[in-house]
């Protein structure tokens, strides 16, 4: 059995040889040999797999490449798109700025003209500090006056450069002399823990309701008078001498982006305004 | 030796049958395909495949347009009828019919396969196929039957009566 398959093998591949042969010496109404078409016809299959393959993958290194390209070109346009965004808010901030700086100087125009404006940077108000850059290099001594757009937020404690520290009228330990705007009442507005601030030294008989404006006084030789301070909130009589009364600040601390810095509010001021 | 004058005789016998001034059906006879059943049928060596292979190359050089499928033919001819015969106990002029119109019938038609890639094969008519296996078939079984008279011995025999 197995010589039979033996000799099998043998002839078939004697067989398939001595085609081949035959096809060696056949001419095809081409003009070419057979064996050569045979040929042509058995690798133009590979050849075109090969072709076909290689174009293939020359697609997908293309698609793969203009993918990557796609994510990176995308990832920069995201990046331009948020620094856009944040120019816009920039600028939002800046127009709101612009706003409140407006407001302020139709606030206190005898004092705009020696106001230093700054940009707050920093606020904490539960310590009752705030940090802001001003616009020049002019140094501002301490003591100076803030404003907000609001009102009166405190003074300056620190300069260094163009930044300075602002000690917040909420403070517990600030202080700041206050009237009503008749300047009937008088007392002393005092920080504390809560954020609003106590009126001290205020008599019992003293005509004070709720709501209304209490501006600064001047007596304390810091800040300059007639600016809004904060309004009553609540009023109470006490066992002591004076009335207990609490005012919520004129300026809204919070949201405020720019302040005034009252540098040399004292010259500024005419002479009837230092009289009264 | 003598096997391969034989060959060489019957293929220029193959070539005269072909003569145009011959019959047309006398060339449909393959003469050579004695050579191809007459070995298994006469238990001869197993080598004889090969052999017919020299034969069809051979019948390609004298007969055929190209070198190739005249040796494939003969030689596949002779591969099936090696694997038939021992499946057959008969060993008669009826036989020699039967294998040699096997023989015949294989040869034409994987020549015509074998030409058929190359573009040279011509049209296989039922015709031609069963003529040329009859004639071809007649003229295997004339040759069995005259082996099977075994003329030598008979010959001697005569002589060995006579010389009485």
């Amino acid at each position: 059995m197995t010589e039979r398959r033996i000799l099998l093998l043998r002839t078939t591949l004697l067989w398939v040889l001595l085609e081949f042969l035959a096809a060696a010496q056949v001419t095809s109404p081409a003009g070419e040999p057979v064996l050569w078409v045979w040929v042509r016809a058995a690798v133009s299959p590979v050849v075109w797999t090969g072709e076909t393959i290689g174009s293939t993958v020359g697609y997908v290194v293309n698609g793969v490449s203009g993918s990557v390209n796609l994510v990176r070109d995308n990832r920069q346009l995201q990046i331009e798109l948020e620094t856009a965004r944040a120019l816009g808010r920039v600028v939002q901030e800046d127009m709101a700025a612009h706003l409140e700086l407006s407001s302020l100087a139709t606030l206190v125009p005898n004092l705009a003209a020696t106001a230093v404006p700054a940009r707050t940077t920093y606020r904490d108000l539960i310590r009752g500090r705030m940090i802001v850059l001003v616009a020049t290099d002019r140094r501002i001594p301490s003591d100076t006056p803030a404003m907000a757009s609001g009102g009166i937020i405190g003074r300056v404690i620190r300069s260094e450069g163009r930044r300075c520290w602002i000690e917040l009228i909420t403070h517990p330990v600030a202080a700041i002399a206050v009237q009503t705007e008749n300047g009937e009442v008088q007392g002393l507005a005092i920080g504390s823990d809560s954020g609003e601030l106590e009126i001290q030294f205020v008599s019992r008989q003293a005509q004070l309701l709720r709501g209304d404006l209490l501006t600064t006084s001047g007596a304390d030789g810091i800040y300059p008078p007639g600016l809004p301070v904060g309004r009553v909130a609540s009023v109470r009589e006490s066992a002591g001498a004076f009335l207990e009364v609490r005012a919520t600040p004129a300026a809204t601390l919070a949201t405020t982006r720019v302040v005034l810095l009252l540098d040399g509010w004292m010259g500024s001021l005419d002479q009837e305004d230092l009289n009264r | 030796m003598r096997l391969a004058i034989l060959v060489v005789v019957s293929l220029t016998a193959q070539v005269a049958l072909g003569w145009p001034a011959a019959p047309d059906w006398l060339s449909l006879i393959l003469l050579p395909t004695v050579f191809i059943i007459a070995p298994s049928l006469l238990h001869a060596e197993r080598r004889w495949p090969h052999f017919a292979l020299v034969l069809g190359l051979v019948w390609d050089l004298m007969l055929e347009p190209v070198v190739g499928p005249g040796a494939i033919a003969w030689s596949a001819a002779a591969v099936v009828v090696s694997l038939v015969a021992p499946l057959v106990a008969d060993r008669s002029t009826r036989a020699w019919l039967a294998f040699g119109a096997l023989g015949a019938a294989l040869m034409i038609i994987i020549r015509h396969l074998a030409l058929l890639p190359l573009g040279l094969a011509t049209t296989l008519t039922w015709e031609y196929l069963l003529t040329s296996v009859a004639l071809t078939s007649v003229w295997c079984g004339l040759v069995g039957w005259v082996i099977a008279l075994d003329l030598p011995v008979r010959w001697r025999d005569h002589r060995a009566r006579k010389l009485r």
